[in-house]
């Protein structure tokens, strides 16, 4: 490609756009570590570029607007405020519109530079080596090759206009490669390069995004291949608008409140579902013929995938080493315990008594940086101005043998530079007397970002900032430690009530913790409302009451609700509703979960429990009449039953191990025991365990999981709108990655490596088995389940059952 | 005790460069290493903070509150070891338990998948 003559000093125009990067940094600095990666590797190259001209320096132009698009989107996607979501689409629109406005090229009066390359051919070899774009007839000397839609970024089309007016042809790369209309929405996440910057290094963060290993197996090619790669980018940039798309209907689908709406909502999904599906398997094909050089995509893949499992830095890694899965695995069951163990730690403590409580509650939000510093570490007079991440590194050095004393704060203060990007200005042990205050404020910030804030999820709570004088009050009782306060964010996180009827549900929260329920029954709790309102309101006040006195069986209050209340028979049938242990409760919370579909008709009209008792009845009435005529009219369905296998729940660890307390949450490992009944798949279902095995332990790259989960579900005689919510919603996960919605997480969990939208997801191998054994995707898929709008309860039912038994077999191992 | 470690100021590098080894994630990027000290870290810290706890005696709450409220983080602590004198050890102890429990965990699934490798 010809370098553009140099240009005037566009210094200032640099300048300007740092300072852009410096705002995004400043103001998403705490973002994740991918986008401080993002916004590094941007603002680095920005600072090698001499002329804006250059095609790297286009390149700089445009990733940087296309960096600001996704973190606008990273917030939008942390946010559920719809003022502040429909002010941060208004940005990225903005943004958007002005990435793919094609701005008129007025030398010569040419024509607007308009779309030329839109087909799925690749391009000619007399293209100028730029990968699948066309000399643009309506505008000579410029060319341009992007997506439908798509135009030149307005720098770069002035930029063009004035190399134009000196007389020398232009080319210039295409801004439309990864679909720049849509791209902040896609399902990859990461800052698209262009079809003319093929090749790029393996590694490194010029790496392309993309759904296949085609961009990483390639020195310089010839024009036929590039046109190729050229290719490849343009269908994955469509493609990408497809996953929008998609998503964009699938949410419609779910928000939809009638069933006609719905029946439309479903088709427009589906027609966007097959559309994302051609324009991937193009893709494919593509990558197939770009990776034949390397035994095609699949072998390409798995080898991608040992590459990133070698060892790093020329270390080696052992056999019995740890994978970051397992690795991650292990910290996630060690938090859950950690969770489990404060929410009983509260209840103990309270004794019943709401004042110990809020001191409690309080002393865990605010102790723990100074503390632990100062514990640990033996090293009071600093403790203040340590971080919660210093603390506790500390800490872990401590305990491996570090001893106290000879960890400095110089130590300490710079090893979460180093990890974490947190700055704890510190100088050989001793803070500068200029920078106290600063120090304290800088600890405070990192305390309650890295610390409480984190831990207990109120990361909601930025948010409820925007919602007026509620959050103002509300923030305000948080600072001054108030439990109530606290809690309302902490459920707040995990409900989707507004704001007043959380604060309703704390009282009910207390009740159930003092009942002998733990947090993780109480997370399962809060995001049903049904539950919350038919359970808690009544006997968890009781409970509340009952429990000053220490006396509450957890299954006690249940069965009082199932004896008070009508109940179905399956719900009865389901042996569950008996006094008795945890589990069991946690059985019969499940089991009212199924009503939390339905929760909107009638919660929040009651006015006393009279009317409450009348509508749950005559719901359930309503609810009993529609199973029937499910049952009528679906014969192929499995009956509505509750699953016959209980859950495997059990970890033991060795009897040579430290104490280890005993956690309600899910564990990580679950491994059969010679006691373990027999995985029976719910009646009806046409398959045998093995079966079940065989496929759910067939590996393949990630996008195979939601056809292989097609093909297990057809086997098992599953069919219906039930299984293809199931089958969209493991799709989900595997295109947008849970990952994305949490921070990070799930495709952290499933891959060896951290979770990075710009290689995940397919250059994965997983296969069903790490799906329905892992426990975020689970918890992720109960909870869609669980909130669904689109599934009937009857429905809900049905899905569970197989989302259950799968989890059995895969969790069983082979 | 590290042996490497003498009497002196340990740096940055070699605490976390310890902690990776006790940790086993040496083979692991830099940026995952990072990620899992500082996640491992943070909840050791809570479960120190929590074993701790749980011996403060609740008459003490108000006391210690306010020394919160004040904002006098040494007395703070110091009121919390007139009344736990060991607290330091019992922290220490939550700690070395957590690292116990995770490699007891991350041992677990290497053990299942080499198992598993092999029967394969």
């Amino acid at each position: 490609m010809r370098q553009s003559p140099p240009g005037p000093d566009n210094a200032t125009e640099i300048a300007q756009l740092r300072a852009q990067l410096k705002t995004i940094r400043d103001t998403v600095g705490s973002g994740s570590g991918e986008r401080r990666d993002q916004i590094r590797d941007l603002a680095r190259r920005g600072a090698a570029i001499s002329d804006l001209r250059s095609p790297e320096g286009q390149r700089f132009l445009r990733d940087s607007r296309v960096l600001e698009i996704r973190l606008l989107n990273d917030e939008m996607r942390k946010t559920s405020d719809r003022t502040a979501r429909a002010r941060l689409l208004e940005e990225i629109r903005s943004i958007d519109a002005e990435l793919s406005s094609a701005s008129p090229i007025s030398t010569s009066g040419q024509q607007p530079v308009q779309d030329q390359a839109v087909n799925s051919s690749p391009a000619p070899a007399d293209t100028q080596s730029t990968g699948g774009q066309h000399r643009s007839p309506a505008s000579p000397g410029i060319l341009d090759g992007n997506t439908p839609g798509d135009g030149l970024h307005p720098q770069i089309a002035k930029l063009a206009e004035e190399i134009a007016k000196r007389g020398g042809p232009v080319i210039i790369n295409s801004i439309g490669d990864v679909g720049s209309k849509n791209s902040y929405g896609g399902s990859s996440g990461s800052m698209p390069q262009g079809p003319a910057h093929v090749p790029t290094p393996p590694h490194g963060s010029e790496k392309p995004h993309g759904h296949d290993a085609a961009h990483t197996k390639h020195e310089a090619m010839p024009q036929a291949k590039e046109a190729m790669h050229g290719e490849y980018w343009r269908i994955n940039g469509l493609e990408d608008i497809a996953i929008s798309e998609a998503n964009k209907a699938f949410a419609a689908l779910e928000a939809a409140t009638n069933e006609n709406d719905r029946v439309q909502k479903l088709a427009a999904y589906k027609t966007a579902r097959t559309k994302r599906e051609a324009l991937a398997q193009q893709r494919r094909a593509i990558a197939d013929q770009i990776l034949a050089p390397y035994g095609g995509r699949e072998a390409a893949m798995r080898q991608m995938a040992r590459e990133e499992n070698q060892p790093h830095a020329g270390t080696e890694r052992a056999p019995n080493a740890p994978t970051a899965t397992e690795v991650q695995n292990a910290l996630g069951a060690i938090r859950g315990r950690t969770k489990a163990e404060a929410a009983r730690i509260v209840a103990v403590k309270s004794g019943g008594s709401e004042k110990w409580t809020r001191r409690f509650l309080s002393a865990l939000v605010r102790w723990p940086s100074a503390l632990v510093s100062g514990m640990a570490t033996g090293a009071v007079g600093y403790s203040f101005a340590q971080t919660g991440l210093a603390s506790g590194i500390a800490s872990l050095a401590t305990s491996l043998g570090v001893p106290a004393s000879w960890l400095t704060a110089g130590a300490l203060g710079s090893i979460p530079a180093t990890i974490g990007g947190v700055a704890v200005p510190f100088v050989g042990g001793m803070m500068l007397p200029a920078v106290p205050v600063v120090a304290a404020a800088l600890a405070g910030m990192a305390v309650w970002q890295l610390g409480p804030r984190k831990w207990l999820g109120f990361k909601k709570l930025d948010d409820w900032m925007d919602k007026g004088w509620q959050a103002k009050k509300l923030y305000k009782k948080m600072r001054v430690g108030d439990s109530q306060a606290i809690l309302d964010a902490k459920y707040a996180k995990i409900s989707s009530r507004p704001t007043w009827r959380r604060m309703q549900t704390i009282p009910r929260i207390f009740g159930a913790l003092l009942g002998g329920m733990t947090m993780h029954d109480l997370v399962t709790l809060s995001k049903g409302g049904s539950v919350q309102d038919l359970v808690l309101r009544k006997k968890g006040l009781e409970a509340y009451e009952l429990g000053k006195r220490g006396v509450i069986g957890a299954g006690n209050w249940i069965t009082e609700f199932w004896n008070n209340f009508k109940m179905p028979e399956w719900f009865k049938s389901g042996g569950v509703v008996e006094q008795g242990t945890v589990v069991e409760c946690k059985e019969a919370v499940t089991r009212l979960k199924l009503l939390e579909g339905e929760r909107d008709s009638f919660v929040g009209l009651y006015k006393d429990d009279t009317e409450l008792i009348n509508r749950l009845n005559n719901r359930i009435a309503a609810l009993e009449e529609q199973l029937a005529k499910t049952k009528e009219i679906s014969p192929q369905l499995p009956p509505v039953t509750p699953p016959s296998a209980p859950t495997i729940e059990t970890h033991t660890p060795p009897s040579e191990s430290p104490p280890v307390e005993k956690a309600p949450a899910r564990p990580p490992v679950s491994e059969p025991t010679p006691a373990s009944p027999p995985i029976e798949p719910p009646t009806g279902l046409r398959v045998k365990p093995e079966q079940l095995s065989f496929v759910i332990n067939e590996g393949s790259d990630i996008r195979s999981v939601p056809p292989g989960l097609r093909r297990l579900l057809d086997s098992m005689q599953f069919k219906g709108r039930a299984a293809e919510w199931l089958i969209d919603t493991i799709d989900k996960t595997t295109y947008n990655g849970i990952g994305v919605r949490d921070g990070r997480g799930v495709m952290q969990l499933l891959t060896d490596r951290p979770f990075d939208p710009r290689r995940v997801p397919d250059d994965t191998i997983v296969n069903l088995k790490n799906y329905f054994s892992n426990n975020a995707v689970m918890n992720y898929v109960q909870a869609q389940i669980d909130n669904s709008r689109v599934l009937t309860y009857a429905e809900k039912l049905q899905v569970r059952q197989i989302v259950e038994l799968l989890e059995q077999v895969a969790r069983r191992g082979n | 005790m590290n042996p490497n470690i003498t009497n002196r100021v340990v740096s940055p590098e070699e605490v976390k460069k310890m902690i990776v080894e006790a940790l086993n994630i040496g083979h692991l990027p830099v940026t995952d290493q990072d990620s899992i000290i500082g996640e491992l870290a943070g909840t050791l810290m809570e479960r120190a903070t929590l074993a701790l706890l749980k011996e403060v005696p609740e008459d003490e709450f108000d006391k210690i509150d306010a020394l919160v409220d004040a904002g006098k983080d040494a007395e703070m602590v110091e009121a919390i070891r007139k009344v736990v004198p060991n607290a330091q050890q019992i922290m220490e102890d939550a700690i070395r338990s957590g690292v116990e429990e995770y490699k007891i965990l991350v041992n677990e699934q290497v053990k299942a998948r080499l198992e598993g490798a092999a029967a394969r």
